[in-house]
């Protein structure tokens, strides 16, 4: 098994490596190895996930690199329930990533770089997943964190793409410089980078430092840790980097929004769920940051105009649900809703990407309508996808999302409960504004529409086969099969905790939901009403500019941490060129100087040395005499 | 000790053979022929190539040979020198003697290297090339002659050649006010020597026995390891090491030198000349004087994170590729000051990670740069922009170049950089967390610098129409990225032939 595994990952970086190499060859020929690679990645990730389905743990490591003379870190494979179910959800978004990828790029030169960067990007998150050990995950960490870097800028002439993805890295660093230390901490107490043996040692409270012991080291370790976390899922308030990462191919936003970026900070929550167990409080931080991000953003997307920004909001406030799912202790209910978001978020930006292709790039959603008649497989999926995230019965946004508002309800966090259930009203509003707005009523730039019709069959595979995923892989975990998944991750747990039917909790989120999209369509219908108009830049209620800037935390982040950065930077550069520098100078000068001075004494005229001599030898008659008078 | 005799005399000797040489006379010219990829002195440069070229090869018979988990200097050598009579039957022998220990040959190897490819990736204009040749030659050997020793005498003599060489090519190869440059260069370096002579004097004499000066690193150290030594010995080796690795407030005269000087010049500076201190402080400092180097570890650590941090916010704000070359080098060594502060071997081998990556990386740079300033005649970035579009070769090293310096894992520098941090949690944890801060620095300022010079929309037609690399200019680049990857990936041979040098740290910790 361990052997399947590295192929599977192996495999997207063998092509990863010829699309990169063979860079100029022709668009198919990229598609197909990629699209191939992936295939098989998938199906052996499959074949893993079936054979190791009742099984323990695998996991087999080789030496990397000794520390020094009695610590050496090492390298591995580590297989499990959690790992497994990743490498399933990874390589099945992948898959259909790469194939819709070659629709939407084929006309573009740079390709072959895209694929490679493309493959690689799924390379390093399968890596990162099959990690033995924590080092060996943050490399792979930052790896995930490089090719977000270069596909959010690969148009980098665009200037917006080249500050976005500086954004993205930038941001994503901060956490990531508090998660190295977290985990440097964690592998320093326990003398081991290895998670499984931190967590044992912490469960029988022998983690501890010569400066810090056990409850405290565990909570400012997890913190840190979580703080890398809060990073790369865009939490609050490190979410600023997500929305505009979407400067990259749509194609690529799918896949950072639904498999590999931003599940990589929820899936690390949940790998080190037993360390964070151990420390309450983080656990506690983190349900409320989660919940909180959750509503933040999903307030924010209710007023965006861009197709994409709205869709990646929605991403930040799910990713709210699964942290907050986490937070509350409800682990096989965060994992679940990250399964089934994976799917849906995927459909969502993938069919956002047909409607942009089909409109020629355009992203503006007051510029679309009227779509349904023209793309009605993007309508459909759409719609699939629109509805698992609303929580619609019985989509598969449904049963995870359900999952975990009942589970807040029943460990009796009531403020999570009530912000996850206000988000998600908001969700339901802000997508079926968007449905509303790009594919109901007529078509508001004729000009612009008239011409959009679904793109090939490489384009509408990926869409057909996410939305079955996005409309049934709700039914894996529900009490109908007894919570299959969640007996899958929590082997351990007692029967009797999942064979009730959450009903009240349940009508109350649909209830919520139906509320939500009938609220969505009576504002629709005003609007319409009211002869479609455009809203205008400044001018709108105080409510709506708040939201549709965003909070103002962009602007709030420019103006404190950017410029303070930035003045700092730039007063150093003063004081080291002015104030330093010129010390130098003055000390040259002073040198200079005092030859100078010395120099005037060399003159070279035999009258003057005669005088110096002369005063001299009066100076040391007098003070001779003085001193044989005693009176020295 | 045939091939280490080899690696280092073949550059002298080729050195001599340049100066021996007639220059051609530039007559061979005056047809009105102007060619000017090809010139007169293109001989010369071919025997610094065919000399390195040598050295490179005995380099990797070197590491062959290296014997692991021994941490005595192998194949060592040494001749006579002269002999002082000190009365009856007593002598006092100077020798000449060298050898290799697990913290010096990766040293060692990077100076090889990167002179080696000093000499294939960079062409100084045709009338320069006999005396560049000559200069640079002989400054690798000095600077290869002083990692090898191992004996104060042929240290100092290998130092104050160095010195002297590095003056000469900075005044003879600098872009504009060269002499300025050049005498900072030989004032700071002249100083850092004057101190770092005392020092090591001071450690001879605080180890003399009857009467004796010991000079060999092995008695010195098997000596004073059970004896301490004044404090103003090891304070004098301190200011010497700031002076000589330009750490900030001292640093004034690298960022001036690598301004003006040629490419080759710079990459020496920045790739080997400012590693000198650091080694010198580990050898001396750390080896010898472990009492002391304990009694000051809270001022060590203090100097580098301030290194760190003031050199990262100078190289955000740097408007040039070299001014933030020379800062993000200086950065990069503030972290391994830091590292060495620890004293352990974690941090120790931290700290020669660090210095070999921020060597690979600053040749990196510099070559990369390189290739565009020739084309552009200006390396400042409000004159760059949108460089991928015309010249994506080159843009693809130089943002590797940039990951490299912001520590990106699966480069050395990324190993460096954690083995300094995680060390520095075991002993000084307060520092360690200001030195996280530098993770985010380097990643600001270094995609700063690749967002303005490669990213965003073309500046002007002039650089639509750029020649991206061709494959003569772009395979030494290639040859750097390959070591930097292979240290980042595979670390653990050179982790063992550094640790073998580290055996006797164990006595402090870790």
């Amino acid at each position: 098994m361990i052997e399947l595994a590295l192929i599977l990952c192996l495999l997207p970086l063998v092509a990863a490596v010829f699309s990169f190499v063979l860079r100029k060859s022709s668009a198919w020929l990229h598609a197909l190895v990629a699209t191939l690679a992936m295939l098989i990645s998938a199906l052996l990730a499959l074949i893993v996930f079936f054979h190791l389905y009742h099984r323990h743990a695998m996991e087999a490591s080789i030496h990397w690199l000794a520390l020094n003379h009695d610590f050496m870190l090492t390298v591995g494979v580590r297989l499990n329930a959690l790992n497994n179910l990743m490498l399933v959800i990874v390589t099945l978004v992948s898959l259909n990533v790469m194939l819709f990828s070659y629709g939407y790029l084929k006309t573009d030169e740079r390709i072959g770089i895209y694929y490679a960067y493309l493959n690689f990007f799924a390379f390093s998150m399968l890596a990162l997943v099959m990690s033995a050990n924590l080092l060996q995950l943050y490399i792979f960490w930052e790896m995930v964190g490089l090719c977000s870097y270069l596909l959010v800028g690969f148009w980098f002439f665009k200037n917006e793409a080249a500050r976005a993805a500086r954004k993205s890295f930038v941001v994503t660093r901060l956490g990531d410089a508090g998660m190295l230390g977290g985990i440097l901490l964690l592998a320093l107490a326990a003398h081991s980078f290895n998670d499984s043996t931190q967590a044992l040692l912490a469960a029988s409270g022998n983690l501890h430092l010569s400066w810090l012991s056990q409850p405290h080291l565990l909570t400012l370790a997890m913190l840190l840790i979580f703080l890398g976390c809060v990073g790369k899922s865009a939490q609050f308030p490190l979410h600023v980097w997500l929305p505009d990462a979407m400067e990259g191919p749509t194609p690529v936003s799918a896949l950072i929004h639904a498999a590999t970026m931003v599940a990589a900070g929820v899936y690390l929550v949940a790998r080190l769920y037993p360390l964070f167990q151990l420390a309450p409080g983080v656990l506690e931080t983190i349900a409320y940051i989660g919940a909180g991000t959750a509503l933040l953003a999903a307030c924010i997307a209710l007023s965006q105009r861009d197709i994409k920004r709205v869709i990646a909001y929605s991403t930040i406030s799910q990713l709210g649900y699964m942290m907050a799912a986490l937070g509350i202790g409800a682990y096989a209910d965060g994992v679940f809703h990250l399964l089934t978001h994976a799917f849906f978020k995927a459909l969502l930006f993938l069919a956002a990407g047909s409607v942009i292709h089909a409109l020629a790039g355009t992203q503006d959603l007051f510029q679309m309508g009227g779509l349904r008649k023209k793309m009605p497989i993007t309508f459909y999926t759409f719609l699939a996808g629109a509805l698992a995230l609303s929580g619609v019965v019985p989509f598969a946004g449904f049963w995870s999302k359900d999952a975990i508002l009942s589970a807040a309800l029943a460990s009796r966090h009531y403020i999570v409960y009530a912000l996850l259930l206000i988000a998600a009203f908001c969700t339901a509003v802000y997508i079926f504004r968007l449905i509303f707005l790009a594919f109901a009523g007529q078509s508001r730039q004729p000009a612009l529409t008239e011409h959009a019709h679904e793109g090939g069959w490489e384009m509408k595979a990926p869409l057909l086969f996410l939305a079955i995923f996005a409309t049934f892989a709700g039914f894996l975990n529900t009490p109908l099969n007894d919570d299959a998944l969640t007996r899958y991750l929590e082997p351990g747990m007692p029967m009797s905790e999942y064979q009730n039917w959450p009903i009240l909790s349940m009508l109350i989120s649909t209830l919520v939901a139906l509320l939500g999209i009938a609220v969505a369509y009576l504002a629709f219908q005003r609007w319409q009403a009211q002869g479609s108009p455009v809203p205008p830049e400044r001018g709108r209620p105080w409510w709506i500019q708040i939201s549709y800037r965003k909070f103002y935390l962009d602007e709030i982040y420019y103006h404190t941490i950017q410029r303070a950065g930035r003045f700092l930077s730039m007063l150093i550069d003063l004081f080291d060129r002015y104030f330093l520098q010129g010390l130098v100078r003055l000390i040259a000068l002073l040198f200079y100087g005092i030859g100078n001075a010395l120099r005037m004494t060399q003159d070279g005229l035999l009258q003057s040395y005669g005088t110096i001599a002369l005063a001299a030898l009066v100076v040391w008659f007098a003070i001779a005499v003085f001193r044989a008078g005693g009176v020295f | 000790m045939a091939f280490l005799l080899l690696a280092l005399i073949t550059p002298l000797v080729a050195s001599l053979l340049v100066w021996l040489l007639p220059a051609s006379s530039p007559s061979n010219n005056v047809q009105g022929l102007k060619q000017p990829h090809r010139s007169h002195e293109d001989h010369f440069i071919w025997i610094g190539r065919v000399a390195m070229s040598i050295s490179f090869l005995c380099m990797f018979v070197l590491w062959i040979k290296m014997r692991l988990l021994s941490d005595v200097y192998q194949f060592a050598f040494s001749f006579r020198w002269f002999q002082f009579s000190l009365g009856f039957h007593q002598h006092w022998t100077l020798r000449i003697a060298y050898g290799l220990d697990g913290l010096s040959l990766p040293l060692f190897s990077l100076a090889v290297l990167l002179g080696w490819i000093i000499f294939f990736a960079v062409r100084p204009p045709g009338e320069q090339i006999r005396v560049y040749t000559g200069w640079m030659l002989l400054a690798l050997f000095a600077v290869m002659s002083s990692f090898a020793a191992i004996d104060l005498l042929t240290f100092i003599l290998s130092m104050e050649l160095t010195l002297l060489a590095g003056f000469f090519l900075i005044l003879r190869q600098g872009k504009e006010q060269h002499w300025d440059a050049a005498l900072q260069f030989l004032l700071y370096r002249g100083l850092a020597s004057v101190f770092i002579i005392l020092a090591l004097l001071g450690l001879a004499a605080a180890a003399s026995r009857g009467g004796l000066w010991p000079a060999s690193y092995a008695v010195l150290s098997a000596v004073l390891f059970h004896h301490s030594v004044p404090h103003i010995v090891f304070l004098a080796l301190f200011i010497g090491v700031l002076l000589e690795e330009a750490f900030v407030p001292l640093h004034s005269w690298f960022p001036n030198a690598m301004q003006d000087a040629g490419a080759g010049v710079a990459v020496l500076l920045a790739g080997i000349l400012t590693k000198t201190g650091l080694y010198a402080l580990i050898r001396f400092g750390v080896g010898m004087m472990p009492q002391d180097a304990n009694d000051y570890r809270l001022l060590i650590a203090t100097v580098g994170i301030i290194n760190l941090l003031y050199a990262a916010f100078a190289a955000w704000s740097a408007k040039d590729w070299r001014r933030l070359i020379s800062f993000s080098s200086i950065s990069h060594m503030g972290l391994a000051l830091f590292a060495v502060a620890t004293l352990r071997q974690t941090g120790m081998l931290g700290a020669l990670f660090l210095l070999v990556s921020s060597g690979l990386v600053s040749a990196l740079f510099l070559l990369t740069s390189e290739g565009m300033f020739k084309r552009l005649h200006s390396l400042e970035f409000s004159r760059l922009g949108g460089l991928s579009k015309s010249m994506p070769i080159a843009s693809g090293f130089l943002l590797f170049a940039a990951l490299g310096s912001l520590g990106l894992p699966l480069t050395s520098s990324f190993v460096g950089e954690f083995q300094s941090i995680f060390s520095g949690f075991a002993v000084l944890p307060g520092f360690a967390f200001v030195a996280l801060l530098g993770l985010l620095l380097s990643a600001i300022y270094s995609l700063n610098a690749i967002r303005k010079t490669t990213f965003g929309p073309v500046l002007d037609s002039t650089l639509m129409q750029l020649a991206d690399l061709r494959w003569l200019e772009s395979w030494p680049l290639a040859v750097l990225s390959l070591f930097l990857l292979l240290l980042g990936i595979l670390p653990n041979p050179f982790a063992q032939v550094a640790l073998s040098a580290f055996h006797h740290l164990r006595a402090l910790g870790g």
